[in-house]
């Protein structure tokens, strides 16, 4: 028996899905971002075509960054108060998108109105011109209400809008239709959520073929074995012809890292844990990397060591040629 | 349950509308209560817990006092509305309970004829065999003679033995004192009634002179909310007669889990039970003779199938401990008795015999539908999906069998909907499209004015939802697609209104709301998933099976394409899918007429292997993954996917 | 891939006697396929089933043991290719590296140093399990010396790695008691005289070769030879070689059955950057490594290898589960109802989802009914009037709400009587599914 036989023959690959659009596209970014790609399980590039490099974009606010970890506030500074700076800031710590979460939309968070959040959104694509990712702030009456204007705000950008989910789709794929937006359909750990969404948004008109899958993400230690077996089952019945699963896969990594007592607490609380500075980049980025072996196509960031280290990774997991 | 806190109590009359029935009882009693002690049924699923909403009454004079409550509107309060198990009595009150509320004693006498047709495929090639557990013999005794002075009862041996009756006999002392008295009258010619018990049988009656026609047999499926009974002729294996009602034991809980607390939580809540029960047999033999005018006394035997919690209450065994860990029962595989010890009105000293359980939650039903339908004598492996308030699936062929239990909940019995119903008189049973007036077509049960959808309304209904994007696969309705007749109903919640007030004369709006949409999509899905996991369990896929079968409470009417296209059943090809109707019953009658049969109904309960399903962890996945119209993974229904697209 | 239940129950009496214990044959059958039970336990099974069964029914990977004195520990004997088919079940040896050429002060001070890193998450311990004691000096005594240091001041499993079978032998002679995993680098150098090492000392040995076809041919070689307890290393890789090799090594051994690789793999992970290394190690972990030697010293980067093999083994057949107690939803103040259902993670963010998403603060009460629904909670009598009662008192929920009034579940509206009984709590009947509780509260609920 030779390696070779251990190959297994997949019957599709995993859909890729560009965003931004260049002037040569109707839009203004230097660049687009193309992901997904897979014919073959994460990595094993002797049964088939890895795919496109996995992304990473770099997460800002428009408003509430002043609440981030210290970690964190003492990369981006004043930073954090200037959503246009800030992504300038990100772009600098090799973002290849950026991720743009309007927390300013939630009501605790003043319930911005649609109008402010669709000028920060253009605020964003003036100050730099990678790739925008948009984020709701995840209520939903004031998602349906800012989302459409951000997404007329940002029309011809090909920007990746997000997030539907199956209690609330119809408005932002609508706009998005329209717009010409890609979607982030996002399920709370469930397979069968993630492809039932996957079917409504068919079913009102939106092409599978546009869809980013957010199967919700868990940081290492809380929940991350979940995630990423869910993760697994959906590439391998991706890979298996299933086309409600071809999607590629969001990550939504800085989030949950740094809420993880392991990246924010001292050491005097947790002795013999190493230097809280050193665990928490290393908490963003192993939970990073540990996904990337799950099929994680494009991973949403904060601090620009984790950055470095997974950027790396990846460029090692991709040097390797197909044997 | 007469209210303690006052010390003296008052009594007052209460009558009933429309029986008229009037009874006396003390303040603070439920109506519910007085009701069941005038002798009027108010549908109850609940057994009186207030949540089921189903006992509504309308106080037409009288005082009772009565507690807001979720399950009626203002305006059904305003008309004087209340729940029969909550509101008391507090002074003489004239209650009439609506023709909803009201359990009709008869079901629709279709389904017996369904039934009758549907066994005449499995019980043809038995025709020539009849071995019947009981059988009447007519003989005619040598005289005793000085030559050969054999006791009566030897001669009576040796003359069975000449009928290939060679089984050693058993008989009671009150026969053998009367066969000195029959053998010497009528010239010797005796009818001996013999009754299979295992290795032995029983001369159960011996009489002079020849009666051994008619021989008569009652089969009885005894469900959780219906009873149907079979009366057979022995000779011929032929039904005579059948009828059917609901159970009575309803009024004390709508499933079996309630039944059992009320054995538990009330002191004499068992003998309740099996007297409902009992009672229901009872007036279904009486109905079955009256149809053919024969006495009582020709029936030697009645053979029963039902859930094992229920073939308890039959036999007035207690079934706590089913339902308690380790979850075992009292018998599964009761001998027969004598039926007049149940309170059964047959021959004095006929017998009852019930077909065996399999374990506390596989019942006398499952191992009836499993002989009914042959199945352990296929070589490829088929399915039997039984659709109840416990849907129950079976897979197996002649080398092996096995079993899983889902509770799928009652939804599909008109149970947990709005405007749900049982298939009684009233009931829409079929709805067939939606017409260019903007309304549905549909037919009810006794073609009378529509009062509620029974559960294969409901698989037409959802079907048609859906082709009319009205609701998504999700089951949720849209609300925002301008469709008149989706609006918000009392509560916000959204609901669907199925046929408009005045509509071919219905006295009210009937709705599908969206809850109901999530117990039905439940209901579909447990049953689904059980088939689903059950089969994953063994390696083995839907296409390994050469058929499935679909036997239940609605099998006789349910449109198998709709069925398919909400996904409440696998998607195989149409030639595979086939209804069997009530095997319960049929597996009943197939034991009555045959003691191989019935020896082989107990072979099939011990071989018989069970899936305990809810602690499956796979289960939760299939179901959720189930949740879905017709499926999360569509691929499983390429003919729904053929149709959408 | 093991047996299924009917394949196995070919091969069985069928004859349903019950003297296993269990009701049918397959019900038996069903039980061995997944491990519950085992062929013994059938009396009646005729030799031709055993033969029949007994090939068929060995396990594709076979389990490999090591140390002592209460730090034994175990490898390998994995069954599928992805937890969610059934779980991991041996979680991977976390190991560190040390050279034998270091000063014996050194290295019974980093000896020391990795024997006490520990720790503490989610109610489990983490620790160092194995030190590999490399052979980096090339002398033989010394190798025998460091591996007594060690194995004085590190308690747990030892590993000893060297080219030379000679250090090999006098090193594993010097800890033998300790059962060290010998660790033959470059074995194809000499495999014979390794072999003989292992046999001698019979002791459990890794045999590292480049590639999947040398260490498969190594493997027979070693089996031929009389070596069950083998461990497999393809030696100094890149990690996307690594990776790769070990999938392709647990894909043959569990689905195609190649009996040649049916061991667990050891991979080091010894990039010089240790957060490198510190990547490198935890996909080793993710991707079935058996054993991870990384070349790490520092306690951050170990608790990353920790965490990331807590996570991956843990066994996801338990039902999901909340921590039973009360749950604050929505910043409650007094006066919030305060809802029963299980700790059933399903159950109970059914009903968080509906309170939360219509942002109505409430106190959940999730009673502890070892991860049930509400009804077969009930049945199973683990939601109680009692349970209910006893979870509210521990909660100290009447303190929290400053009310006595709690709202049950509509399906288990029986329990009212119970509950009040018990708890001396009002007990308000809910909806029955959670998807009315919004209406309901708003319409029932005024403190």
């Amino acid at each position: 028996m030779k390696a070779q036989d251990t190959a297994t023959k997949w019957a599709a690959a995993i859909n890729e899905v560009r965003i931004g659009a260049t002037p040569a596209d109707g839009g203004t970014r230097r660049n687009t971002v193309t992901i997904g790609g897979a014919q073959c399980v994460p990595w094993l590039a002797y049964e088939g075509k890895t795919g496109n490099r996995p992304a990473i974009a770099v997460e800002i606010w428009d408003r509430g960054g002043e609440t981030w970890p210290g970690a964190l506030l003492e990369q981006y500074g004043d930073c954090v108060k200037d959503p246009a700076a800030w992504a300038k800031k990100a772009a600098e710590f090799g973002a290849d998108l950026i991720c743009l979460k309007l927390m300013g939309a939630h009501p605790a968070m003043g319930g911005i109105s649609a109008r402010e959040a669709a000028d920060t959104v253009k605020s964003v694509l003036a100050a730099v011109d990678l790739p925008l990712i948009v984020w709701g702030c995840d209520v939903n009456e004031r998602d349906n209400e800012v989302l459409p204007k951000c997404s007329e705000a940002a029309k011809g950008e090909n920007c990746l809008f997000g997030t539907i989910k199956e209690k609330n789709y119809r408005t932002l794929v609508a706009s998005c239709l329209a717009d010409g937006h890609k979607l982030l359909a996002e399920s709370p750990l469930d397979i069968n959520i993630a492809k039932q969404l996957n079917v409504l948004a068919h079913d009102v008109g939106y092409p599978l073929e546009q869809l980013v899958i957010f199967p919700t993400t868990a940081a290492l230690g809380y929940g991350f074995e979940y995630v990423y077996s869910i993760m697994e089952r959906s590439r391998l019945a991706g890979l298996g012809g299933d086309p409600l699963l071809r999607q590629p896969t969001l990550c939504d990594v800085g989030l949950q890292a740094w809420r993880a007592k392991e990246a924010i607490t001292a050491e005097d609380a947790l002795p013999g844990f190493g230097p809280v500075g050193a665990r928490g980049p290393l908490w963003e980025a192993i939970t990073a990397t540990n996904y990337l072996q799950a099929g994680a196509d494009l991973l949403v960031m904060r601090h620009p060591g984790s950055i470095r280290l997974v950027k790396e990774s990846i460029d090692r997991l991709c040097s390797v040629p197909a044997a | 349950m007469i209210t303690s806190e006052s010390g003296t109590k008052t009594k007052y009359m209460v009558e009933f509308l429309p029986a008229g029935l009037k009874v006396e009882v003390p303040g603070g009693t439920t109506v519910l209560d007085a009701a069941r002690i005038a002798g009027v049924v108010i549908d109850s699923l609940c057994g009186g817990d207030g949540v089921c909403g189903k006992c509504r009454v309308i106080v037409r004079h009288g005082i009772v006092r009565a507690a807001a409550t979720q399950s009626l509107t203002r305006e059904e309060i305003r008309q004087g509305y209340v729940l029969a198990c909550e509101a008391r009595i507090d002074g003489n009150v004239l209650i009439d309970v609506p023709t909803a509320s009201q359990v009709r004693g008869k079901v629709r006498d279709a389904d017996a004829v369904d039934i009758r047709v549907r066994e005449s495929g499995l019980l043809e090639r038995q025709r020539n065999e009849l071995d019947p557990l009981v059988k009447k013999h007519c003989l005619r005794m040598e005289p005793a003679r000085l030559e050969n002075p054999q006791s009566d009862l030897n001669r009576l041996y040796h003359e069975l033995a000449k009928l290939n009756c060679r089984e050693e006999s058993q008989l009671g002392l009150s026969v053998l004192r009367r066969l000195p008295g029959v053998v010497r009258n009528a010239s010797g010619v005796v009818t001996v009634t013999s009754a299979h018990r295992g290795a032995l049988t029983e001369i159960t009656d011996i009489v002079s002179g020849d009666s051994s026609n008619p021989n008569l047999a009652v089969a009885v499926d005894i469900g959780t909310t219906s009873v149907v009974a079979h009366l057979i002729d022995v000779a011929t294996g032929q039904s005579l007669s059948s009828a059917a009602k609901y159970n009575s034991q309803a009024v004390y809980g709508g499933d079996v889990l309630r039944r059992i607390m009320y054995c538990i939580e009330q002191p004499d809540g068992l003998t309740q039970l099996h007297t409902a029960v009992i009672e229901d047999i009872n007036t279904l033999i009486r109905e079955l003779l009256d149809k053919v005018q024969l006495s009582e006394n020709y029936i030697t035997f009645v053979v029963a199938a039902g859930n094992t919690t229920i073939m308890h209450t039959v036999m007035g065994m207690n079934p706590e401990w089913i339902r308690r860990e380790p979850y075992v029962g009292v018998s599964y595989q009761p001998p027969p008795f004598r039926a007049a010890e149940l309170g059964i009105m047959i021959h004095p000293r006929g017998l009852f015999y019930s077909l065996p359980c399999v374990s506390s939650f596989i019942g006398a039903d499952i191992t009836a539908g499993v002989l009914a339908t042959g199945m352990t004598q296929s070589d490829e492996p088929r399915m039997l999906i039984d659709i109840g308030t416990n849907g129950e699936i079976v897979i197996g062929n002649k080398d092996w069998m096995v079993c899983a239990s889902a509770s799928a909940g009652p939804a599909f019995e008109g149970a947990e909907t709005r405007d749900g119903m049982r298939a009684t008189c009233g009931a829409i049973d079929h709805i067939r499209g939606w017409s260019s007036g903007q309304r549905f077509s549909f037919s009810t049960v006794g073609n009378e004015s529509p009062c509620g959808l029974c559960g294969t309304a409901y698989v037409d209904l959802l079907a048609q939802l859906l082709r009319l994007q009205v609701m998504d696969k999700t089951g949720r309705l849209n609300t925002g697609n301008g469709i008149a007749r989706l609006r918000k109903g009392a509560e916000g919640e959204p609901e669907f209104v199925v046929v408009k007030r005045g509509e071919r004369g219905a006295s009210r709006d009937l709705v599908i709301t969206q809850s109901d949409i999530a117990n039905l999509m439940r209901a579909k899905a447990a049953v689904y998933a059980a088939s689903k996991i059950l089969l994953t369990s063994l390696g083995l896929t839907m296409s390994d099976l050469s058929e499935i079968m679909v036997a239940g409470a609605f099998g006789n009417f349910l449109d198998l394409e709709n069925a398919v296209f909400i996904g409440l059943l696998p998607d195989v090809p149409g030639e595979k899918l086939r209804f069997v109707g009530n095997t319960s019953l049929v597996g009943a009658k197939m034991a009555a007429l045959d003691r191989q049969r019935y020896q082989e109904a107990r072979r099939i309960a011990n071989s018989m292997t069970y899936f305990e399903l809810s602690t499956d962890p796979r289960f939760m996945e299939a179901f959720t993954s189930a949740c879905f119209f017709p499926h999360t993974n569509i691929e499983e229904f390429p003919s729904v996917m053929a149709k959408v697209s | 891939m093991a047996l299924s239940g009917l394949e196995i129950y070919k091969h069985l009496p069928k004859s349903n006697c019950k003297e296993c214990g269990v009701a049918t044959c397959l019900a038996f059958a069903m039980k061995v396929a997944s491990g519950q039970a085992s062929l013994e336990g059938c009396p009646r099974l005729d030799e031709k089933g055993k033969t029949a069964l007994g090939e068929a029914g060995a396990p594709p990977q076979s389990l490999i043991s090591f140390g002592a004195n209460g730090y034994g520990f175990e490898i390998g004997q994995e069954t599928v290719l992805y937890r969610h088919e059934d779980k991991f079940y041996h979680p991977t040896a976390i190991s560190v590296c040390i050279n034998d050429s270091l000063d014996n002060a050194i290295l019974e001070q980093r000896c020391k140093e990795l024997s006490a890193i520990a720790f503490d998450r989610m109610g489990k311990t983490s620790v160092v399990d194995m030190l590999a004691l490399v052979n980096a000096s090339k002398d033989t005594a010394r190798f025998a010396e460091a591996a007594r240091l060690a194995a004085a001041s590190f308690p747990r499993s030892l590993a000893l790695l060297s080219p030379d079978p000679t250090a090999l032998r006098a090193a594993g002679e010097a800890v033998a008691a300790r059962r060290p995993l010998l660790w033959a680098l470059c074995t194809g150098s000499n495999p014979e005289a390794f072999f003989k090492v292992a046999e001698d000392l019979r002791l459990p040995l890794c045999i590292e070769a480049p590639g999947f076809e040398a260490l498969a041919g190594l493997a027979d070689q070693a089996r031929v030879s009389g070596l069950k307890d083998l461990v497999l290393s393809p030696g100094p890789v890149s990690s996307q070689e690594g990776c790769a090799f070990l999938t392709q090594s647990r894909r043959a051994a569990i689905t195609k059955k190649f009996r040649s690789l049916g061991y667990p793999v050891a991979m080091m992970a010894m990039d010089e950057d240790p957060l490198r290394a510190t990547v490198d190690a935890c996909w080793y972990i993710l991707k079935y490594a058996g054993i991870v030697v990384a070349n790490l010293t520092r306690p951050e980067h170990i608790l990353a290898l920790a965490a990331t093999r807590q996570d991956i083994y843990t066994n996801p057949q338990i039902p999901v589960q909340v921590p039973a107690g009360l749950h604050e939803v929505g910043d409650p103040g007094p006066d919030a109802p305060v809802l029963v259902t299980t700790n059933f993670a399903l159950s109970y963010y059914s009903v968080e989802s509906e309170i939360s998403s219509a942002r109505i603060p409430a106190y959940i009460l999730a009673v502890d009914t070892e991860g049930t629904s509400v009804l077969t909670a009930w049945a199973a009598e683990k939601l109680t009037g009692a349970t209910t009662a006893e979870a509210l008192a521990k909660a100290r929920a009447a303190e929290k709400a400053g009310h006595k009034k709690v709202i049950i579940p509509g399906l288990v509206s029986v329990l009212s009587g119970s509950i009040k009984e018990e708890s001396g709590w009002d007990v308000i009947v809910g909806p029955r599914e959670a998807s009315g509780l919004v209406s309901f509260l708003k319409a029932n609920w005024r403190s």
